[in-house]
């Protein structure tokens, strides 16, 4: 006997009701039986402080096996970063590690389609690209000016140079909205061919990881008014700085297939 | 004995629904992880069921074939990203803290940023079904150009992308987590050659996770672009829809391996505990995960050699196939020799244990005979390719993971599980999943293909069918058992102690279930198996130390 479902809305109630029901006996059982309290469960009448017990029971001090009491007992209080290095800067690194695949992804089919022998078009502006990679490169330079005041407490200069790392920043975001208008006209779109495809997809991935460097960037120079950051503690200068870095290469990595080799 | 107070000692207050929802605990994050976790097995389980209940005899039975594509590529889709993923995260993310002897991971808010993106991604995923049209009936590969507006014009299929580029954001972030957590967050004295085979195991998968999930995002991305912004990316007129394949399965073979070889690091954890003997060749199997990692990229045209290749790329892939076998093989004499001679206690989590061995080797053969080329055209795209996946992943990964659930949730809740119905629970799940799967290779073999909603009368499969559908409705009882197990014993409440097991690892050196700080003193570590040490000398035995 076939019993045919007559339309997707059975499935939905189908999917989801299964989902709720069981989201419900097991929301069912946290409250019930765990009681979404993982901490007094083990309350041992003997170690209630009389505080505690006052209080309807609910503070407890953990108890410990003795094998346990051995293993913390010569512990200490708080360990050191194993590998000496910041959390903040090892994350930053593997993230941009991360970031790399992406932009291989976008960066392989550009080249792919190169490789099927997709014409680059001759509207192409070289030289105000090249402006453009200029300013960028200058900006991660200014990062780098940057990092050096706020480390020699120099407040003036830091802020001076995150205020011009922002103006050239936006400058190459400028450039690039200038480029992809004069494409347009010429009637190069990301739906033109596979060139417009790739190309537009391709900067426009790197544009934003400038406009949100950009962001990171101005919430920096606030935090900078704010005196956030001192020679000891200037870590989100730091981390920052090997993000912006990052984007650069990248551009210079796009700038050398789009523009150079063509 | 009476309790020690030291001093930041945490005294504790009950933890309410807003706790919950706004934690940073990594141990609530893992568990939050489980419990979506199991949610989603639940609602990938019954899309099986109804895939199952559809296939167990000719003719339709429930579904249309429409409706057979929606369910098949939500099973495929749930089980990858919302089930087993999501799974081994929040084992990883309960667990490598303690192992490692720190208080949480590097990145507490993150972590939280990454399980709520998992719902959202989850939520994104599952509305799918809501849109007109349906959910995406597009399997879970999406190949180009299926996906294209032209034949799938359902929202959905933005949906299912978005969703997934959401789940793949969590999961990378997640890395990166993990990552900064186990290289530099170790307790003094817990050299790399100290940190236990689970973490390792955790730290190995993040590496993948880290660099194969981007390609991923960036294929969606591209996927979208063509699909809303009339881009050419996989048209196949002018753009280049093997590309979509490239780097989906450039994402998706490393996604194998991401799924197993955390499973992997479980077994190492359960089998050397419950062979009262040291894991045999520590270095061997660290070496091998870091071997599965780099080789786990070279691998993955291998699943498009029906597309077509060039005979040079068509040899390499082949070579490289079978070569990744070669670790993997490594660790099954590893586990064997832990297991040689121990003194073997057959509680439920050493009985899934053997159940993960004994299946994923039979999916890891099968999966060497399909690098042959010749045989791989034969097999490709039929229900061979079924079953061979489904004992790696189930067999391999799902025996893996309960047998990680009932070894380690003493540890999360406090109390032990039963072991009547444990041992119920393996012989259910160990027979209605080989019921299910086994007869999918002789299917496969007969020439049945996959992804078909129904099949002839007289092609001499109905049996077949029939047995694996019986079999996916024990593994149903399988699980319900399980569920009832939970149930009973959080009712029955029969305390674990810090240590039930009698473990190696730091986990077992706090109490069950662990305070928010993990340990009150950090604990320094001399040896690979500090617990097993500290028992040994309180009891006053020799500790001979035969390993680093």
């Amino acid at each position: 006997m076939a019993l045919t479902l007559e339309s997707g809305a059975l499935f939905a109630l189908l999917a989801g009701g299964t989902l709720l029901l069981t989201g419900l006996v097991a929301g069912g059982i946290a409250f019930l039986v765990f009681n979404l309290d993982r901490e007094r469960r083990y309350v041992d009448e003997s170690v209630l402080t009389p505080a505690a017990a006052a209080d309807g029971g609910s503070v407890a001090l953990p108890r410990l096996s003795a094998v346990s009491e051995s293993v913390i007992h010569s512990g200490v209080v708080e360990a050191p970063p194993s590998l000496g290095m910041s959390h903040n800067k090892l994350g930053m690194w593997t993230f941009l590690s991360s970031e790399i695949m992406f932009f291989t992804a976008l960066i392989g089919a550009y080249v792919a389609f190169r490789a099927i022998g997709d014409l680059v078009p001759e509207h192409l502006n070289v030289v105000l690209s090249g402006v453009g990679t200029f300013v960028l490169i200058c900006s991660s330079f200014t990062v780098v000016l940057a990092l050096d005041a706020v480390q020699e407490n120099n407040q003036q200069n830091f802020v001076f140079y995150l205020l011009g790392s922002i103006l050239l920043g936006a400058a190459f975001i400028g450039i690039q909205g200038y480029e992809w208008a004069e494409l347009m006209s010429h009637g190069v779109t990301a739906t033109s061919s596979l060139f417009g495809t790739a190309f537009f997809v391709m900067t426009g991935f790197h544009g934003l990881h400038v406009i949100i460097g950009l962001v990171w960037l101005t919430l920096t120079l606030l935090r900078a008014f704010r005196g956030d950051f001192t020679p000891k503690d200037n870590m989100g200068v730091e981390t920052f700085g090997l993000y912006w870095h990052f984007v650069d290469v990248v551009w210079i990595v796009l700038f050398t297939i789009i523009y150079l080799i063509q | 004995m009476a309790a020690t107070t030291y001093p930041g000692s945490a005294v504790t207050r009950r933890a309410s629904l807003v706790d919950w929802l706004t934690t940073v605990d990594h141990k609530k994050i893992g568990i939050m992880y489980v419990i979506l976790a199991f949610l989603f097995f639940a609602a990938g389980g019954t899309l099986a069921l109804l895939i199952r209940w559809e296939l167990a005899l000719p003719g339709q039975q429930l579904l249309d074939a429409d409706q057979y594509n929606k369910v098949f590529s939500m099973h495929g889709t749930t089980m990858i990203f919302l089930f087993v993923i999501p799974m081994l995260v929040g084992l990883g993310n309960y667990f490598v803290p303690l192992q490692i002897g720190a208080r949480d991971m590097a990145f507490p808010r993150l972590n939280a940023l990454s399980l709520w993106m998992t719902v959202g991604g989850g939520i994104l995923l599952y509305s799918s079904w809501l849109v007109p049209g349906g959910a995406a009936a597009i399997g879970w590969t999406g190949y180009a150009p299926l996906t294209s507006t032209t034949f799938s014009p359902s929202s959905s299929v933005d949906l299912w992308a978005i969703g997934l580029i959401v789940l793949g954001s969590a999961s990378t972030a997640g890395a990166v987590n993990f990552i900064v957590t186990t290289l530099n967050m170790r307790a003094p004295g817990m050299t790399m050659w100290r940190l236990p085979l689970f973490t390792w195991s955790v730290l190995v998968t993040a590496f993948m996770v880290l660099l194969a999930t981007p390609m991923l995002s960036g294929a969606l991305a591209m996927q979208l672009a063509d699909r809303n912004l009339g881009t050419q990316f996989f048209v196949p007129e002018s753009g280049d829809p093997v590309l979509w394949q490239h780097l989906f399965w450039f994402y998706s073979h490393p996604a194998v391996y991401i799924m197993v070889v955390p499973a992997m690091g479980v077994i190492s954890e359960i089998l050397p505990v419950f062979s009262r003997k040291p894991i045999f060749g520590y270095s061997a199997i660290v070496w091998s995960s870091i071997a599965i990692g780099v080789l786990g990229f070279t691998t993955w045209a291998h699943h498009m050699f029906t597309t077509g290749l060039s005979p040079l790329l068509e040899s390499f892939f082949i070579l490289s196939t079978m070569i990744i076998a070669v670790p993997t093989g490594v660790k099954m004499f590893n586990w064997i020799f832990t297991m040689i001679g121990g003194s073997l206690k057959f509680d439920t989590p050493l009985l899934f244990s053997i159940g993960f061995l004994s299946m994923f080797l039979i999916g890891g053969l099968s999966g060497v005979f399909q690098a042959v080329l010749p045989l791989d055209r034969q097999l490709h795209d039929t229900y061979w390719v079924v079953a061979h996946f489904h004992y790696v992943i189930f067999g391999g990964t799902v025996f893996g993971l309960v047998a990680g659930a009932y070894y380690w949730l003493p540890k999360m809740f406090g109390f032990k599980l039963g072991e009547g119905l444990g041992k119920i629970h393996f012989w259910l799940m160990f027979i209605g999943f080989n019921l299910t799967f086994f007869p999918m290779h002789i299917l496969g073999l007969l020439g049945m293909p996959r992804r078909y909603f129904d099949y002839p009368a007289e092609r001499g499969w109905t049996e077949y069918n029939l047995a694996a559908t019986i079999g996916a409705f024990i593994i149903l009882l399988a699980f319900l058992v399980f569920l009832v197990n939970v149930i009973m014993s959080a009712i029955r409440r029969e305390p674990a102690g810090d240590d039930p097991w009698e473990g190696n690892t730091l986990e077992w050196a706090t109490t069950s279930p662990p305070p928010v700080h993990n340990f009150d003193r950090i604990p320094v570590v001399s040896s690979l198996r500090p617990v097993r040490d500290a028992r040994l000398r309180l009891a006053g035995e020799p500790v001979e130390d035969e390993l680093h």
